[in-house]
C-alpha cells in the first residue's frame, strides 16, 4: 500500500522546535510555583509510511511529545504538524487521521466487554455501523482476541489489555499511528506479539512514530531512530548509523557487590573511560563501562576494587545499548 | 464517500449514534451503581428510608403534613442519579485513565457529553417514581388521580434539571481529582436550600434567592401544587422555571467541559489520578 499522500506533501509528522513546560506547585499554605521543562527545543520529521523510534529513558520528554501530536497537550511554543494539519490550529483534522496506542494496563473500560469497549469508539471515529462488526473482528483477528470478544475487559491479562489498546488504535484504519511505550510490562512473548504487528503495519504503509525505552525494540523494528534525553533530541539515525558511533569502543562489563559511590567516581576519573553505567540488580550491581578503544581497563579497574567483591569482569562487543547509555550520560 | 466528506445526513446520523449509543455504553461502562446489588440498595432503598425517615420525623414533630414530605423528598431523590450519575460519567473516565483515548478522538463533543445524560435523566425518573409508589404503598399517599400527568411531566423535568446540574458539576471532573468532595455538598445543600425539607420562605433571604437558580426547587413547588389537587395551569410556569434552571445548567456544563478540556491541554491535568 502507498504511504498516504496529504495537502502540505513531504513529512508526515513535522515537529520544529518544540517545547513545552509543565507548571506544578509545591507547599500546602504557601504555594511555590515551580516550572518544569519537559519537552526543550525538539525538532523531528518522519516521512510517510516510516517506522520512527524515539529512544529514551523514563521522564526524558518521549509521552510529552506523543501527547502534542495527539493534540493532547499543547505546545508552550513550536509548531507541530501531522500530514500537513497543525494540531493547535486544526486538532479535529489531526484527530481523523491517527490512532493513539499507549502503554499500561488502564485506559479501557473495565466493566465492559472487548468487543463494547471497540463498538463505542467505533462511534466516536463515525464508522458506519454497518461495517463496525466487520472492522471489529478485522482487528481483534489482527491483535490476537478472537474468541475473547464478550469478556470483561476487568479479567484481562496485561497483555490482553495492550492487545485490545492496539484494536482500539487501528479501528478507523488511520494512516498516522502513535505508539506510546506498546510494549511495557507485556511478558516476551506478549511483546513480540506486539512488535510484529507493529512491523506488519509498518510494511501496510502506516506512518509510525513509536516511543520505547527498549533499546532492542527500536533496534529491531524502527527504521529511524531518534534518542531523546532531557527533553532534546541527542541523535538521530538508523540504529546502524547510532551503534556505529560506539564501534570504536572497548566495552566491560563488572559484577560486584557494594561498590561505594567514591569508588565509582574514580572509575569515571580512570583514562580513557567514555561513560559508567551502573544497574543495581538483587544483590549485585552491573558495571558498564565504555572506554576508548585499546584502553587497557581491566587491571586498573581491579585495583580500584581492591576489597569489593567482584564476581566477574567481561570484554564484549558495543550494542546499540551502549550507544544508547553514552549519548544519554553524557547529554 | 471518505469519512473526511460526510455529508449532513450521516453527520446527524453519526451525532445522533454517539448521542444514544454511546450515552448508553459510557453509562454501562462508568456508573458504579448499575449492578442489581448496588442499584436496589444506593438507588431505591437508601432514597425510600429518606422519604420514611423524614415523613416520620415532620409527624412525631408535628411539622409539615405528609405530603409535603413525600412530594418533597420523592422528587429530590432524583438528584441521586443526576448528581452522582453525571459526576461519575465524566470523573470516572479520570479513574480509568481513559480521557486521553476519548479526547483525541474527532467525536462531537456535545454529543459525547450531552448523550451522557439520557440514562441519567431515565434513571432519575425511574427513583422517584419509585419513591412515589412506595409511599403510596406503606404510607397511603395518594394524589388526586388527575394530577398525575402533571406530577409525570414535573418529574421528567426536574430530573432533566437535576441532570442538567449534575453535568456542570461532572465537568469539574476534568480538572481536580476530587470531584465527589463537590457533588456531596451540592447533594446536601440542595436538600436544605430547595425547599426539600424546610419552606422556602422559612429560609433567610439569601438561600432563598439561591433556590430560585437550583435545579429541584421549582419542580417541587409545582409537585406539591398538584399533588394539593391544584390545576397543572397554575404549575406550568414553576415546571418552565426547572426547565429553564436546567437548560442553564446544561449549557453551563457544555462550556465549562470545553473550558476545561483546553486547560487540560494547556495544564497536562488529563489522566492525572
Amino acid at each position: 500500500m502507498p504511504p498516504p499522500a496529504h495537502p502540505g506533501g513531504g513529512a508526515a509528522i513535522e515537529v520544529q522546535d518544540l517545547r513545552r513546560t509543565y507548571r506544578t506547585s509545591t507547599g500546602t499554605f504557601r504555594r511555590h510555583r515551580v516550572d518544569i521543562e519537559a519537552v526543550r527545543g525538539l525538532s523531528l520529521c518522519v516521512p510517510p509510511g516510516q517506522l520512527f523510534g524515539l529512544l529514551g529513558p523514563n521522564g526524558a520528554g518521549k509521552t510529552t511529545t506523543i501527547r502534542v501530536l495527539c493534540t493532547l497537550l499543547l505546545p508552550t511554543s513550536g509548531t507541530v504538524r501531522v500530514l500537513g494539519h497543525d494540531v493547535v490550529r486544526e486538532p479535529k483534522a489531526v484527530r481523523r487521521q491517527i490512532g493513539y496506542v499507549f502503554g499500561g494496563d488502564r485506559g479501557l473500560y473495565d466493566r465492559l466487554n472487548a468487543v463494547d469497549n471497540l463498538r463505542y469508539f467505533a462511534d466516536l471515529y463515525a464508522i458506519e455501523p454497518r461495517l463496525q462488526r466487520r472492522r471489529i473482528e478485522e482487528v481483534m483477528e489482527l491483535v490476537g482476541l478472537r474468541g475473547r470478544e464478550r469478556e470483561r475487559v476487568e479479567g484481562f491479562s496485561r497483555g490482553m489489555r495492550q492487545r485490545l489498546h492496539l484494536a482500539r488504535g487501528l479501528l478507523h484504519d488511520p494512516p498516522v499511528l502513535f505508539f506510546d511505550e506498546p510494549t511495557i510490562g507485556v511478558d516476551p512473548v506478549g511483546a513480540r506479539e506486539v512488535r510484529q504487528v507493529v512491523s506488519e503495519l509498518a510494511r501496510a504503509g502506516k506512518t509510525i512514530l513509536l516511543t520505547t525505552h527498549y533499546m532492542f525494540e527500536a533496534d529491531s523494528i524502527c527504521q529511524r531512530v531518534a534518542v531523546i534525553s532531557k527533553g532534546k533530541i541527542v541523535a538521530e539515525g538508523t540504529p546502524q548509523e547510532l551503534k556505529s558511533a560506539v564501534a570504536a569502543r572497548t566495552v566491560v562489563e563488572v559484577e560486584a557487590y557494594g561498590v561505594p559511590e567514591q569508588t565509582l567516581g574514580r572509575i569515571r576519573e580512570l583514562a580513557g573511560v567514555e561513560s559508567l553505567a551502573v544497574e543495581v540488580r538483587e544483590q549485585s550491581q552491573l558495571l558498564t563501562i565504555q572506554a576508548q578503544e585499546g584502553a587497557q581497563l581491566t587491571a586498573r579497574l581491579l585495583q580500584l576494587l581492591e576489597g569489593v567483591r567482584v564476581e566477574r569482569v567481561a570484554n564484549r562487543e558495543p550494542t546499540l545499548e551502549d550507544a544508547y547509555v553514552s549519548l544519554v550520560t553524557s547529554g | 464517500m471518505s469519512q473526511l466528506e460526510l455529508g449532513l445526513p450521516r453527520r446527524t446520523h453519526h451525532f445522533l449514534r454517539v448521542f444514544f449509543v454511546g450515552g448508553l455504553i459510557s453509562y454501562r461502562a462508568l456508573f458504579y451503581w448499575i449492578t442489581p446489588w448496588m442499584y436496589v440498595p444506593t438507588m431505591l432503598a437508601a432514597p425510600l428510608f429518606q422519604i420514611l425517615f423524614f415523613v416520620y420525623l415532620g409527624r412525631s414533630a408535628g411539622v409539615g403534613s405528609m405530603a409535603f414530605f413525600v412530594v418533597g423528598n420523592s422528587i429530590q431523590i432524583c438528584s441521586m442519579s443526576g448528581i452522582y450519575g453525571m459526576t461519575m460519567a465524566i470523573a470516572n473516565e479520570r479513574f480509568f485513565q481513559t480521557l486521553s483515548p476519548l479526547l483525541a478522538s474527532p467525536a462531537n463533543r456535545v454529543a459525547l457529553f450531552l448523550g451522557r445524560g439520557l440514562p441519567v435523566l431515565v434513571s432519575g425518573v425511574q427513583t422517584t417514581v419509585f419513591g412515589f409508589l412506595a409511599s403510596a404503598l406503606i404510607l397511603g399517599f395518594r394524589p388526586p388521580a388527575n394530577s398525575l400527568p402533571g406530577l409525570c411531566l414535573t418529574v421528567v423535568v426536574t430530573a432533566a434539571s437535576c441532570t442538567g446540574f449534575g453535568m456542570a458539576l461532572g465537568s469539574f471532573g476534568l480538572r481536580t481529582r476530587d470531584v465527589f468532595l463537590i457533588s456531596n455538598i451540592a447533594y446536601f445543600a440542595m436538600l436544605l436550600i430547595c425547599g426539600v425539607e424546610v419552606p422556602l420562605q422559612r429560609l433567610p433571604g439569601v438561600l432563598q434567592g439561591l433556590a430560585q437558580v437550583l435545579p429541584l426547587t421549582h419542580g417541587i413547588a409545582a409537585g406539591r401544587l398538584l399533588a394539593g389537587g391544584g390545576p397543572l395551569s397554575r404549575a406550568l410556569p414553576d415546571i418552565g422555571l426547572e426547565l429553564l434552571v436546567g437548560a442553564f445548567w446544561a449549557t453551563a456544563a457544555f462550556l465549562l467541559f470545553l473550558l476545561f478540556e483546553h486547560e487540560g491541554r494547556r495544564s497536562g491535568a488529563f489522566d492525572r489520578l
